[in-house]
């Protein structure tokens, strides 16, 4: 199998695994008991929050164990306790944890972040922001295109206008992989499948203490943030597979932006390819085929066993517009075309190499047979 | 006790082979209702209506499903007595005191089978309709279209009363009418003409030519909805999903692309009377409407049917699209159908595909690609799809070999 999707999730890693089936099998107490075992349960998970704060390299602040970034999100934005007339901001290229949950806001405001061809037009972002604005999403790494944006920049100048504004960042396709600087930021959403830990278990970073409530009330656990019983062995998975990720943060990234760089030289053989997108992470690379629709490419590469994505689960019919390439500023007549390699440190040359070839050989056949005459 | 009085439909047609009809119809009605009750159903012949029994409460699922049985007229709900016309007029008020209320209009109309019975239709009626109206003065009496209609069915043995009367299917009973395979796909068409060949007595087996990695599995899912619905009307089915990408592939690389289309129809239809044979079927059923698309037009029709070595049935030869699209509304097909999905001949189909094909050509491409033996190893790696006590669409252990 040649596996190239792991912006949208990749495999556990391997001791992170260990520690998932080592605690599932011995710490079974709830970490909110008052005996021992609990006790000591819930000593482990002050240890994996402190832990997390270092990765982020906050001095302050609290970090809560979620069910996944799309609950962290949702629970900055819908939580959030909007007064009349004030406004807040996010990008429509946002994933959908984001514009979804601030299309359905009817307390705040939602405006858009202005953006031009999909990057952020600051000056007009910071002119649009008033006295009234409360809280600014912003996302470092688009998991659509890998559009890396300004964000800590921006940030510093959104406090210098209004120190007060909330300002929330969603780091799911940066955390692990790229920096992330809290300085300006005020909370942060982070995800353990991205980078190696187990499904179901995610992270949100807040600097002081936020204006907007929790999504779940009960049993008062997460420091009142997230009542629920932690799921302790996802968190101890979670927190090795950041262990791992961190350890070698700068080896894998030079790994893989050789590989980006290797993929696109073989791309670049099938004569009709464009890479529409500039300034991306370099583990995810975008690119079109113009003429045949990603979808049939998909099912053709899935046959021979290799994996990667496009934009859209829809079928080619049924496959129009996308919102958010549209607000990344590409044509709609485009859209269906699209495809998105994502990699990981496993990644190798070899599969890239096997996985172009048949690429290559797949859209040339196509081509001939679904040229019009 | 529950008891339903069943009507055949096209009776006077079949005078000969009225007991086959009526065995015909018993058995689906006791296969149908076999999905719902735990006991065995008692059904008998009763002056030319089926009157079924059954301890255990019909429910609404239950009597739609008979609805759908193939060569049903009419069912009634029925309350029965003796035939002793005095007891008739308290099971009157009985029945229709649930029913009743201010202003409402109401026509009662009798059946009398036993010609010896000592009042005429019209009497009954009569004396029905002075009794209802005498216990229920805010009731009156409305011959053309009333709320309430009182059935009232005379046989030598028995009195029968109802206050509904469900329309069947109509036509005639599953298996009087052959067995042909139903090309499938996920458009309007086929899934209308399937239910119409239902109606008709034809015992059905379904097949479905998948294109992927062409589509995707979006369509399939349809396909297997589409089935579900057209089951409803067959006592026993089966759905071939035949792997069909690899062929169009081969087709669209090889070949003058004016002909594709209809190379994969004819690809089809090889592939069905393959199947036809194996099940020894009568006949091919599509969805076809003359000149609707490119592939049907006269002169394509004929050239298929000239190399088909079964009868190509084609109900919808003569319908408009509108005409298709009602009917698939009411037959519940429609909201399936209009889902979107991939659809393959409008991805392979070409500006100017071939309304008139070269028959030397044609004489070609028969002989180049293969087809018998195409279509013998395609059936062989058929998903093969039947259809559960629930209604659920399962994949069969059997295999085509």
């Amino acid at each position: 199998m040649i596996y190239l999707d792991h912006a949208a999730s990749t495999s556990i890693n391997s001791k992170a695994y260990d520690v998932l089936i080592n605690f599932l099998r011995e710490d079974f107490a709830n970490p909110q008991a008052a005996h021992l075992p609990g006790r000591n349960l819930q000593k482990k998970i002050e240890d994996c929050r402190k832990y997390f704060l270092s990765t982020l390299k906050a001095d302050k602040g609290l970090c809560i164990f979620t069910s996944s970034a799309t609950e962290s999100n949702n629970m900055v934005i819908s939580g959030w306790e909007g007064k009349s007339r004030e406004n807040f901001f996010y990008s429509p290229s946002d994933h959908p944890s984001i514009t979804i949950p601030c299309e359905k806001k009817k307390d705040l405001m939602a405006k858009k972040i202005p953006l031009s061809s999909g990057d952020i037009k600051t000056n007009a972002l910071l002119d649009s922001i008033d006295d009234k604005t409360r809280l600014v999403i912003l996302t470092h790494i688009n998991s659509v295109n890998g559009k890396i944006n300004p964000v800590f920049e921006i940030a510093k100048l959104i406090k210098e206008k209004n120190s007060s504004i909330w300002i929330h960042l969603d780091a799911v396709q940066s955390y692990g992989k790229y920096p992330v600087c809290t300085e300006h930021m005020d909370s942060v959403s982070i995800s353990s499948h991205k980078i190696g830990g187990p499904k179901g278990i995610a992270g949100l970073y807040m600097k002081s203490h936020p204006p907007f409530n929790p999504l779940l009330w009960g049993g008062g656990q997460e420091k009142g943030w997230r009542a629920s019983t932690p799921a302790t062995s996802l968190i101890f998975s979670f927190t090795e597979a950041c262990r791992q990720i961190f350890k070698n943060m700068q080896k894998n990234k030079d790994h893989v932006q050789k590989l980006n760089e290797f993929t696109k030289n073989q791309l670049e053989r099938i004569p009709k390819i464009r890479f529409p997108f500039n300034d991306t992470s370099s583990y995810i690379l975008s690119f079109i085929l113009p003429g045949i629709s990603s979808d049939i490419l998909l099912r053709q590469l899935e046959q021979k066993n290799i994996f990667l994505s496009s934009t859209s689960a829809c079928s080619s019919r049924i496959k129009g517009k996308n919102p958010v390439l549209s607000a990344l500023g590409l044509e709609e007549a485009l859209h269906k075309f699209v495809l998105r390699i994502s990699f990981s440190p496993q990644n190798t040359q070899e599969e890239i190499k096997i996985f172009s070839e048949e690429l290559k050989k797949l859209y040339e056949q196509n081509y001939k047979i679904f040229k019009k005459k | 006790m529950n008891t339903l009085l069943i009507s055949i439909d096209e009776l006077w047609l079949k005078k000969g082979n009225r007991p086959i009809y009526f065995q015909a119809v018993i058995s689906h009605i006791k296969k149908t209702l076999s999905k719902y009750l735990t006991e065995d159903v008692f059904c008998k012949i009763d002056n030319l209506r089926i009157l079924l029994k059954t301890k255990e409460k019909l429910n609404s699922q239950c009597m739609e499903s008979l609805t759908k049985i193939p060569g049903i007229h009419s069912i009634m709900p029925v309350k029965r007595i003796d035939p002793v016309y005095r007891d008739l007029f308290p099971l009157i008020e009985q029945e229709t005191e649930q029913l009743a209320g201010a202003g409402y209009t109401f026509k009662v109309i009798t059946k009398r089978l036993d010609k010896k019975f000592p009042k005429t239709s019209m009497e009954v009626c009569s004396e029905a309709g002075a009794f209802i109206l005498k216990k229920f003065p805010s009731m009156r009496v409305d011959l053309s279209d009333p709320k309430i209609k009182i059935h009232i069915v005379i046989n030598s043995n028995a009195i029968y009363l109802s206050t509904r009367k469900i329309p069947g299917t109509g036509g005639l009973p599953w298996g009087t009418g052959g067995h042909v395979i139903t090309l499938l796909s996920g458009g309007f068409d086929s899934p209308v003409a399937s239910y119409l060949m239902s109606k008709r007595g034809c015992k059905q087996t379904f097949i479905f030519f998948y294109s992927y990695p062409f589509v995707g599995e979006e369509v399939k899912e349809k396909i297997l909805d589409l089935f579900s619905i057209l089951g409803a009307y067959q006592k026993d089915t089966r759905l071939y999903v035949i792997p069909f990408g690899e062929l169009q592939k081969f087709i669209a690389e090889k070949y003058n692309p004016d002909y594709r289309t209809m190379l994969f129809r004819r690809s089809m239809i090889e592939c069905a009377n393959q199947l036809a044979g194996e099940l020894a079927a009568d006949a091919l059923l599509t969805g076809d409407s003359l000149g609707q698309v490119s592939s049907q037009t006269i002169h394509n029709l004929s050239l298929l049917d000239q190399f088909s070595a079964r009868p190509i049935l084609r109900p919808l030869i003569g319908f408009n699209k509108k005409e298709i699209i009602k009917l698939a509304k009411k037959i519940d097909t429609h909201s399936v159908s209009v889902r979107p999905h991939d659809d393959a001949c409008s991805l392979f189909s070409v500006k100017h595909p071939i309304l008139r094909p070269d028959i030397k050509y044609w004489n070609f491409l028969e002989k180049d690609l293969h087809l018998k033996k195409r279509s013998k190893q395609y059936l062989k790696n058929a998903e093969v799809y039947d259809i559960s006590k629930k209604g659920e669409t399962y994949e069969s252990a059997l295999s085509f070999d």
